[in-house]
């Protein structure tokens, strides 16, 4: 068989690809069929909010949804990042005491 | 080749590029294009005799060299320098030099003219000459000596612009990082060398009768190499030093980050004994799925390109330790070894081979951009795919391989883990899964802001030659290894993953 063993089955990258060129020929001639007369103008190609403005401008905006979801983790993501070395220094004293504590926790 | 020179390959890879730094320092005093040339001609003999030793030792162990070991020469004890190149380190030494190569390339367009040239290819030199000693290191004690020289002048690259406050603090930080971990490593050296008399792996592998203070001595190895190559939560470090330092410089910390892995993965394999097993490896399955999801959800945020691919290089490291520690929690199961294990494994290995070229290509794509932007932040750029159509086409490939997108390399490393840790717990592939969706979207928004869209009327045109010409290396390595994925595992990723289970076993324990 020629491909990788990936544990449950084999990845053939060349059968993918064949895979890939023989749809990327198919989804051509259906857009084929398609209106010629289409025009981009009149926002057709704009970002769609449900109809409303996008709520933030900027690198967050598309992904406002998740970042308001998430709000509470990135609130405690912030605190935990703080740019101060004796935080990253307390950390590594917690990771070290956690992993020595469960190493010995079978000989105590 | 005869069997003595071959055994000294070893110490010519690393003590070439050290050699070189002192008289491509010299160099560049008398004549600034002589030193260049000095520095990349350098680089080409390192990757080759690399190249040379990755292939001996595939084809065959090869004789460690030792120097020094003279009692009473230096101090009361033999001091000994002990390299040696298996399958395993072989890979990881092709990979550094490699990959500092094409960094090498990139180099001579992107900081040609600037000051401290000079010091800044000296001290690339001087790093690289440290991850292939640290990489080639038989013996715990050359491994810190290694790494303390690698750390040290990388510390010195990441401040190469010296007149911005924030390159100084984010080589502070780098620097205190690596002198805790070093510091912690030289206690747990001082715990082993006390009870064993020695600090060779494979001897010490064999001695180790896991007492408390073997274990407390493991804990702290564990941990302090875990630091240095950026797992959540040790991993605060790695945004500021990644993005403060220049791009191909970013590049090259994640080779060293890759080093401390290999020496993480050797001590876990090497000195963990069966009462240790599930303590060690469930802690590299714990550190590599809190790297996936932390990093992702950090680099979501992220406004500024280099801190956003820092962020993500977190989180590629915890595919690597999420594949290699399952291995490990299997090991002394052969049935499942063989079922999972050594698959896992692979993937764990391969993806340290797919990250270190598509996490180079992205760093080196951010530098172009920054080199003709003159920003990093994403809300200042528009459009540059009008301007840089080369560039774009690069960044594409190496966000496509980092996504995990068939039929780029990322794609065969992560299935392979994906597979295997489904079979141990379907959680954890889940979780691999979700943060590949979640690193996709995250690179839609930085190519939809960086390359998208109408032109800005900033500076246009593309980056220098030397610049590219290292980008088209990387690009090409990472579509040809998603091509032939089976080629390469099954000619480096296999011995390489034998090798380390090798290191388990020779302590008698399976």
């Amino acid at each position: 068989m020629i491909g990788l063993e990936t544990g449950y089955g084999n990845w053939s990258p060349i059968i993918w690809l064949v895979s890939l060129i023989v749809i990327a020929v198919l989804i051509l001639f259906l857009r084929s069929l398609g209106k010629k007369d289409y025009k981009k103008e009149g926002g057709k190609d704009e970002e769609f909010f449900s109809g409303n403005e996008p709520p933030e401008e900027g690198f967050r905006g598309d992904y406002w949804g998740f970042f308001e979801v998430f709000e509470r983790y990135y609130k405690y993501m912030e605190k935990m990042h703080s740019g101060l070395i004796n935080d990253y220094m307390l950390w590594f004293l917690v990771v070290l005491a956690l992993i020595v504590f469960a190493l010995l926790v079978r000989s105590i | 080749m005869t069997e003595p020179v071959v055994s000294y390959l070893p110490v010519l890879a690393v003590v070439l590029p050290l050699f070189s730094a002192v008289i491509v320092y010299a160099s560049m005093k008398l004549n600034k294009n002589l030193g260049r040339a000095l520095s990349f001609v350098s680089l080409v003999a390192t990757a080759l005799l690399s190249s040379i030793l990755g292939y001996r030792a595939l084809n065959g162990r090869i004789p460690s060299s030792i120097l020094g070991g003279v009692e009473g020469a230096l101090m009361d004890f033999p001091f000994q320098v002990i390299l040696e190149a298996n399958a395993l380190s072989a890979l990881m030494g092709v990979l550094a030099a490699s990959i500092a190569l094409v960094i090498g390339l990139y180099s001579l367009g992107f900081i040609k003219d600037k000051d401290n040239e000079g010091l800044y290819h000296t001290l690339l030199l001087i790093t690289i000459s440290g991850m292939l000693g640290l990489v080639y290191s038989a013996s715990l004690c050359n491994i810190f000596l290694f790494l303390e020289v690698a750390s040290l002048s990388s510390a010195g690259l990441i401040a190469f612009y010296v007149s911005r406050d924030e390159s100084f603090e984010a080589a502070y930080k780098y620097m205190m990082v690596s002198a805790v971990s070093a510091v912690m490593i030289l206690f747990s050296l001082a715990i082993l060398h006390g009870q064993y008399g020695t600090l060779i792996i494979s001897e010490l592998s064999g001695l180790l009768r896991f007492t408390v203070m073997d274990k407390i001595a493991l804990g702290i190895l564990v941990s302090a190499f875990a630091m240095k190559c950026g797992a959540v939560p040790l991993h605060m470090w790695v945004s500021d030093s990644y993005g403060e330092a220049p791009a191909p410089i970013s590049a090259l910390l994640v080779v060293g980050s890759q080093a401390s892995l290999y020496a993480l993965f050797r001590v876990s394999f090497a000195l963990t004994g069966t009462a240790s097993l599930t303590a060690v490896s469930w802690s590299l399955i714990i550190f590599g799925v809190l790297s996936m999801f932390v990093g992702v959800t950090m680099a979501l945020p992220q406004k500024d390109v280099k801190r956003l691919m820092a962020y993500h290089a977190i989180s590629q490291t915890g595919y690597m330790l999420l594949g290699v520690g399952v291995g490990l929690a299997v090991v002394t199961r052969p049935e499942v070894l063989d079922a999972i294990g050594i698959t896992s494994m692979e993937g764990g290995l391969f993806h340290v081979v797919n990250y270190a070229m598509y996490k180079g290509l992205l760093f080196l794509c951010a530098g172009a951009i920054i080199y003709k932007t003159g920003t990093k932040n994403l809300n200042e750029m528009k459009g540059l795919a009008h301007s840089m159509p080369y560039t774009t086409v690069l960044f594409l490939v190496g966000t496509l391989a980092i996504a995990g997108l068939p039929p780029f390399s990322g794609f065969a490393s992560k299935i392979m883990i994906y597979q295997s840790t489904f079979a141990f717990n379907p959680l954890l592939a889940a979780i691999g899964m979700t943060v590949s969706i979640l690193t996709l979207a995250s690179f839609v928004k930085v190519f939809q802001n960086a390359f998208m869209g109408r032109e800005s009327s900033g500076e246009s045109g593309e980056v220098p030659k030397f610049m590219l010409a290292a980008m088209v290396v990387l690009a090409v390595g990472v579509i040809l290894f998603g091509l032939v994925p089976n080629v390469v595992v099954e000619s480096l990723i296999t011995p390489a993953a034998e090798t380390l289970l090798g290191e388990f076993s020779a302590g008698g324990l399976i």
